[in-house]
């Protein structure tokens, strides 16, 4: 679906000097520095998956999100959607693949939502039967219906996201690429927003590309995941896989009377004690998961027993820092 | 569109399948069809309150003036947005915005009428495209002197058309090869 080879991305920066004669040398010498946004990066994307790009600000997901959607042209290197370059795909290819901004709206601000997904129909050139089946399936799950007689200038910002996510389906787009769709919603909308989206996937089958600093959007929706650092690629895989590459710790929360002694059976685990939970943090590097289930099974009366997950967040933070990119 | 393309706001348009002139053109025009409603209405009031005062357009005129009304209209939208694809290379759009309205203000007889200008720059204006967007048709639909003579008009509206039309994939195919967006 995506097939993107030593991908780069090289913008010319204007250096403004400060100051009244900083401005007026400008006017007669301007001085330019390159900065690398995307840098040689290779990867490629399966037909129907969700793939989440991750980074930091100013790691290159946006400029990487515009040069597959082909507003941007690459300095170097190649990209392939749908086997084609998008730069010269055409509409054809804009046909095929949705596209959100999360900070900006794709609606027409001026006219009802109703009348933004009107022009959509006439755009995209949709069959009365299939813009039907679409538009109620986004109004009902999205609940619009309260929002499509009211201009897109009127709505909230998650009204607003609502009504541009619900609009990017209309055409049935096979791939969609979603930069930051849940920026600044509260949790109600995120909640509403990755549903869809994680139901849209699996449903119809829709390619998700997303990038989002919320770290719980990439967790609900995506299965595999890039990272991006500086412009280039430190991690291409599963979400899973990535989780536990980075995270070092574990935790079980065990409610129920101890009988055994766990200390000696975990000699490296942190446990801790409170009434009747006792919480056991342990490296997962020195103990596999069954081992610990077998010493608590052992050790305990159980009458309940999570697993905590490792966090994404946890996750993020430990790549930004630096640890275990290798 | 100038404030589109300083916030970024324009990758919206570059996402459409449909082309960037088509959309500002559809946009505009359905636009300038409800506002041309209104203000035809408020002409009529006019007429009917203060008619007698005033000069009514024979019905002879009406077919050339519609031809060369919507020539003008063409040409002027063409003309914002050849000047409004320059934010592309800008940091602001406040100067452009300024100039392009500045000249057709003046050129266009908005604010003079053409006829009164002296020769000299008469001739100047008359070589712009502004004249052609405002005081050609309404000279047309009053009868006056259209300085260049009604085929001459359509004429030059035409070749300004065709300038602008030009412009336009000139300045977008440059802004698209060269593109920034940084910071999102």
């Amino acid at each position: 679906m995506i097939n993107a080879q030593n991908l780069r991305k090289v913008y010319k920066i204007n250096v403004k000097k400060s100051g009244l004669k900083g401005a007026l040398g400008n006017l007669f010498h301007s001085e330019w520095m390159e900065k690398v946004a995307v840098g040689d990066l290779s990867f490629q994307m399966k037909e129907g998956s969700a793939l989440a790009c991750i980074g930091e600000n100013g790691a290159g997901k946006s400029t990487l999100i515009k040069m597959m959607i082909g507003i941007l042209t690459p300095t170097a290197g190649q990209i392939r959607v749908f086997g084609k370059d998008p730069r010269k795909a055409g509409h054809g290819y804009l046909r095929r693949i949705g596209v959100v901004f999360g900070q900006k709206t794709n609606l027409w601000t001026d006219i009802p939502v109703i009348e933004s997904y009107q022009a959509v129909k006439t755009l995209y050139k949709l069959e009365e039967k299939v813009f039907r089946r679409n538009y109620d399936r986004v109004v009902e799950l999205l609940s619009l219906q309260p929002l499509l007689s009211v201009p897109a200038r009127k709505l909230s910002l998650g009204q607003r996201m609502r009504a541009d996510i619900g609009m990017v389906f209309l055409h049935s787009p096979e791939l969609l690429f979603l930069d930051e769709p849940t920026i600044g919603l509260d949790i109600n909308v995120k909640h509403t927003i990755r549903t869809f989206l994680r139901q849209m996937n699996q449903e119809t089958g829709t390619g998700i590309f997303l990038t989002s600093h919320d770290l719980d959007d990439i967790d609900e929706i995506c299965d595999d995941a890039i990272v991006l650092s500086g412009g280039r690629l430190i991690y291409d895989g599963g979400l899973e896989q990535l989780k536990h590459r980075f995270v070092q710790d574990k935790m079980i929360q065990v409610v129920g009377k101890q009988e055994g002694d766990i200390h000696s059976r975990l000699p490296l685990a942190k446990i801790g004690a409170e009434g009747r939970v006792t919480k056991i943090v342990y490296p997962v590097r020195e103990y596999s998961s069954a081992e610990v289930l077998a010493a608590v099974s052992a050790c305990f009366a159980i009458e309940d027993i999570t697993i905590e997950e490792p966090d994404i967040d946890e996750v993020v933070s430990r790549i930004f820092a630096g640890e275990g990119t290798a | 569109m100038s404030r589109e393309i300083k916030t970024g706001q324009v990758a919206a348009r570059c996402v459409r399948p449909a082309a960037f002139l088509t959309q500002y053109l559809a946009e505009m025009v359905g636009a300038l069809l409800i506002q041309g409603a209104v203000n035809l209405f408020v002409v009529l009031v006019g007429f009917l309150c203060f008619g007698r005062y005033m000069t009514i357009p024979s019905a002879s005129a009406l077919p050339a003036f519609a031809l060369c009304l919507i020539l003008a209209v063409m040409l002027r939208l063409m003309m914002i947005d050849v000047f409004s694809l320059l934010c592309f290379f800008t940091t602001g759009y406040l100067g452009i915005s300024w100039t392009r309205a500045a000249l057709f203000d003046f050129f266009s007889g908005a604010m003079i009428p053409v006829a009164l200008f002296p020769g000299w720059l008469k001739a100047i204006a008359c070589c712009t495209p502004f004249p052609y967007m405002l005081q050609a048709p309404v000279a047309v639909l009053l009868g006056q002197d259209t300085l260049v003579g009604l085929p001459a008009v359509y004429g030059l509206q035409t070749v300004w058309i065709l300038i602008f039309l030009g412009l336009h994939g000139l300045i977008y195919g440059l802004a698209r090869r060269n593109l920034t967006i940084a910071g999102g």
